[in-house]
């Protein structure tokens, strides 16, 4: 049973890994970029459960994030420099600011709850702004120095000790996922997607199941947030952004949503491009982007995935 | 007392102004339930426009004003058809990425026109110095911005309770299925609807080039105030777009004069309590969120 | 184990208005275990109205809606899923997207409490399978378990549409129009499976189609702009002068 279990769930996921490892030993001088790929990974993943599986547009997800990387970022500076703990109380962090927003913001639709999860996000970076005592302000939250990993691997400057982590972070998250996907709530999630209100008429207390899929969703950007705190060993307000959710939702859409990998290509994509563009001119960037995300709206709802599909289907008949 | 008077004075134009700009959306949103973050950029082109009419080729104002403006009512025709045609009937987020999309495509076209630098847009003699009310001596500049903010709610309403296009603009916002049924031409309606808006949205984007200045960034640097208009007056409603345009440009404004630290947390404290409590905003209908 | 009846549901002095619109007025019906209840009416005679009180959609102005001598006032839509009234929907509701079995699963690992496990294969839970089973056969529909059900032919998603509320385990089935936009053909399979629902369910069947009425009733409830005209077995309704006039027209004859 297990074999079966690894056969379904772990192949992939383990391919996942491997990849991780084959880049680390290609690209020993970019591991800090790649570590912010894999960390950028994680925050889309906790985009596509409430975006993908649940239905819930948000262009807020950062609230999270920012809080995550707070929260770690001051757990380290003052309290401990245990990494491990360090993401467990970004983890909460994340969770408790999804939950008790997300009981306002769920109340609304469309527009509303759009408006909604912008507008926390945007409170959260004024008060970390104004802050400055606990915060740093605009100058960001520094000083934060981990202590060893497990007591043995250091986290240098060359970043091989947090890509590791953050590649084991993934694969980990990915694990919970999939597995979540395929437990009863996942199937809710993809039920409440589909049709709220024969939810309702099922039984199903719709508005406390969202709240329930937005606060894990949280939880997961919270530990995106404070695995970035950790490695990067700065916080500064971008965390909280509204350019930070809203691409990190166009690197979602780019990969295509509700299947998990399309986070992983999407923002593996997406920001290999800028990379490359914005270094050029950071307004050709733009062009580039603007046009990628009309191109695959208009001509490729599913995003990239939903290429693979549509090739499958071309190719091998029944999708 | 003093200070409250330049608070209500700066609140109240910038109040008309985001009124001008968010009105479009907040009708077009309304009728066609498309949600679209590309608006401001109409704001965008129109101060644009206006900046290389009088700035580089030298035009006068009183001429420049209602080209502009003019031109970018005609542009977002076409643009109508091409883009927001396809996002009818589709999802939330398809279109809230789509426009995205089309956004960063107007910020890169006036980057690409003029770089990245703030666009003035210089004042003829007659708007700028003061006027003399009696009571007071106000920047003619206010004056005139809250005049036509005026002017406009006034020509709305009558286009919308006293004419014919009013009527089947009303009819196809509340049931466009009966619309058609009736021989409405919703098609048309749409179109010519999105282009008035675009067109105040310009409007809008000139007169408030001082409190707003134009730079290429401006339609991603003032959405979040724009939606939130629309969102907390309700969609599909011009009064509902006035009250919570005046409403916000005076809580911010108040909020900037009376607590400068804590006034962005203010603005979208009262935002958040505001959809909290009512979802679907101040006019907005129960059943459209 | 034995089951424990109870009195079943109990409609008292029902009133709603909308505006100056009255849709229900002083409303009064029984609908002990077993009972098989047609509703009948011209349209806008409040009917669906009806039917949105009991299930929890409507709030009323007045009067009261009991399950088993509780008052429902308080609890929700959802809730009174969970204390077992269900209603099918007019317009087949189902979730388009997703398989047949998927579409059942959903409503019995609700049903058994489980939805919102994190944790577990929500399709290895072999107590679930077997109930998903079970309805599939009841009615006929093991063939197509695998499929969307947006694919299946209209017929087939009436049929989908009852599996699903059985699959709630329900008390209080109320169905509304079943066999509506059923092409012909199919229709005999729907009636067949009305005629083999579960005894102690208490049915109420809200209907325009005489010959389904009268087949599956032993009770009609008739209904006319707010009111209930009448009540009665079906030869006592058939036979009602009034109730012919107003509903039935002259060319019924029994």
């Amino acid at each position: 049973m297990f074999e079966a279990w690894l056969g379904r769930m772990g192949a992939p996921v383990a391919l996942l890994g491997v990849v991780g490892l084959i880049a680390f030993f290609a690209f020993p001088y970019d591991l800090g970029f790649l570590t912010r790929i894999l960390i950028m990974m994680i925050f889309v993943l906790s985009i596509d459960l409430v975006l993908g599986y649940g239905g819930i547009a948000t262009l807020g997800q950062a609230a999270m994030y920012g809080t995550g990387a707070y929260a770690a970022g001051l757990f380290a500076v003052h309290i401990s420099a245990n990494p491990l703990l360090g993401l467990l109380i970004g983890a909460g962090a994340g969770a408790g600011v999804a939950f008790l927003s997300g009981l306002i913001v769920l109340r609304a639709h469309g527009l509303g709850l759009l408006m909604l999860t912008i507008a926390v996000a945007q409170i959260l970076h004024e008060i970390a702004n104004k802050a400055r005592v606990v915060t740093g302000g605009a100058d960001g939250l520094s000083g934060i120095r981990m202590a060893p990993l497990f007591g043995r691997w250091h986290f240098d400057f060359i970043g091989q000790t947090g890509y590791l982590y953050a590649l084991a972070v993934l694969v980990l998250v990915m694990v919970f996922l999939r597995a979540l996907c395929v437990a009863p709530l996942g199937l809710t999630a993809r039920g409440i997607h589909e049709s709220p209100v024969r939810m309702a008429a099922i039984g199903v207390p719709v508005y406390g199941r969202r709240v329930l899929i937005y606060t894990i969703a949280g939880g997961l950007a919270g530990l995106a947030g404070a695995l970035s705190a950790q490695v990067t060993a700065l916080v500064s307000l971008q965390v909280f952004s509204f350019s930070l959710s809203a691409e990190a939702v166009v690197m979602l859409i780019l990969g295509g949503t509700g299947r998990l990998w399309g986070a992983i290509f999407g923002t593996a994509i997406f920001m290999v491009i800028h990379h490359l563009a914005a270094t050029a001119d950071p307004y050709n960037w733009l062009f580039v982007i603007g046009i990628l995300l009309l191109g695959v709206v208009y001509f490729i709802p599913g995003g990239l995935m939903g290429v693979r599909q549509r090739l499958r289907i071309l190719f091998g008949g029944q999708g | 007392m003093g200070m409250v008077f330049n608070i209500a004075l700066d609140g109240l134009s910038y109040g008309m102004v985001l009124f001008m700009i968010s009105v479009g959306l907040s009708v077009t949103l309304g009728l066609m339930r498309v949600i679209n973050l590309a608006h401001g950029g109409f704001a965008l082109l129109g101060g644009a426009l206006m900046h290389g009419l009088t700035f580089q080729l030298g035009w006068p104002f009183a001429l420049a004003l209602p080209v502009s403006v003019l031109s970018v009512t005609l542009i977002a025709l076409p643009m109508e058809y091409v883009f927001f045609r396809p996002l009818y009937g589709k999802g939330d987020l398809t279109q809230v990425l789509a426009t995205i999309g089309l956004t960063f495509l107007m910020i890169a076209f006036v980057n690409w026109l003029y770089g990245s630098a703030l666009l003035g847009i210089p004042l003829p003699p007659y708007l700028r110095g003061t006027v003399d009310l009696g009571l007071r001596t106000l920047p003619v500049q206010r004056v005139a911005v809250i005049v036509t903010g005026m002017v406009v709610l006034g020509a709305l309403y009558g286009l919308i309770e006293r004419t014919r296009f009013g009527i089947w603009l009303r009819a196809s916002v509340d049931n466009r299925a009966a619309a058609e049924a009736l021989g409405i031409n919703t098609r048309w309606v749409f179109a010519a609807t999105f282009a008035l808006g675009a067109g105040l949205a310009a409007l809008g984007g000139v007169l408030g080039a001082e409190l707003m200045p134009i730079e290429a960034y401006y339609p991603l640097r003032y959405l979040v105030v724009i939606l939130a208009v629309v969102a907390v007056g309700g969609m599909g409603s011009v009064w509902g777009a006035w009250f919570a345009a005046l409403g916000l440009g005076l809580i911010d404004t108040a909020a900037r004069y009376a607590l400068p630290d804590f006034g962005t947390i203010f603005f979208f404290a009262a935002l958040i309590v505001v959809l909290a409590l009512r979802p679907q905003g101040l006019s907005g209908r129960a059943y459209d969120v | 184990m034995p089951v424990g009846l109870g009195v079943g549901l109990q409609l008292r002095g029902l009133c709603k208005s909308f505006g100056g619109l009255a849709v229900a007025q002083d409303l009064n019906l029984d609908l002990p275990p077993g009972a098989r209840t047609a509703l009948i009416g011209p349209n806008g005679a409040g009917k669906s109205t009806l039917a949105q009180l009991i299930t929890g959609c409507l709030v009323p102005d007045q009067g009261m809606v009991m399950l088993d001598g509780v008052d429902l006032a308080a609890v929700s839509q959802a809730a009174r899923v969970k204390r077992g009234i269900a209603k099918t929907f007019q317009i087949t509701t189902l979730f388009a997207g997703l398989s047949l079995r998927e579409n059942l699963r959903l409503a019995v690992q609700e049903q058994r409490g489980q939805g919102a496990r994190w944790f577990g294969r929500a399709d290895r839970c072999p107590e679930v399978e077997e109930i998903i089973e079970f309805q599939l056969a009841r009615f006929g529909l093991l063939g197509l378990a695998d499929q969307m059900v947006g694919r299946l032919a209209y017929g087939q998603q009436r049929l989908v549409e009852l599996a699903l509320t059985l699959c709630l385990q329900p008390r209080v089935l109320v169905l509304d129009e079943p066999a509506a936009g059923v092409p012909m053909g199919e229709i005999p399979m729907i009636v067949e499976a009305l005629e083999g629902l579960p005894k102690n369910l208490a049915v109420l069947l809200i209907d325009h189609d005489m010959d389904l009425v009268f087949r599956l009733a032993q009770h009609i409830v008739v209904m006319v702009a707010g009111t209930i005209l009448a009540q009665g077995t079906p030869a006592e309704i058939a036979n009602n002068a009034t109730v012919q006039r107003l509903y039935l027209g002259e060319a019924f004859d029994a």
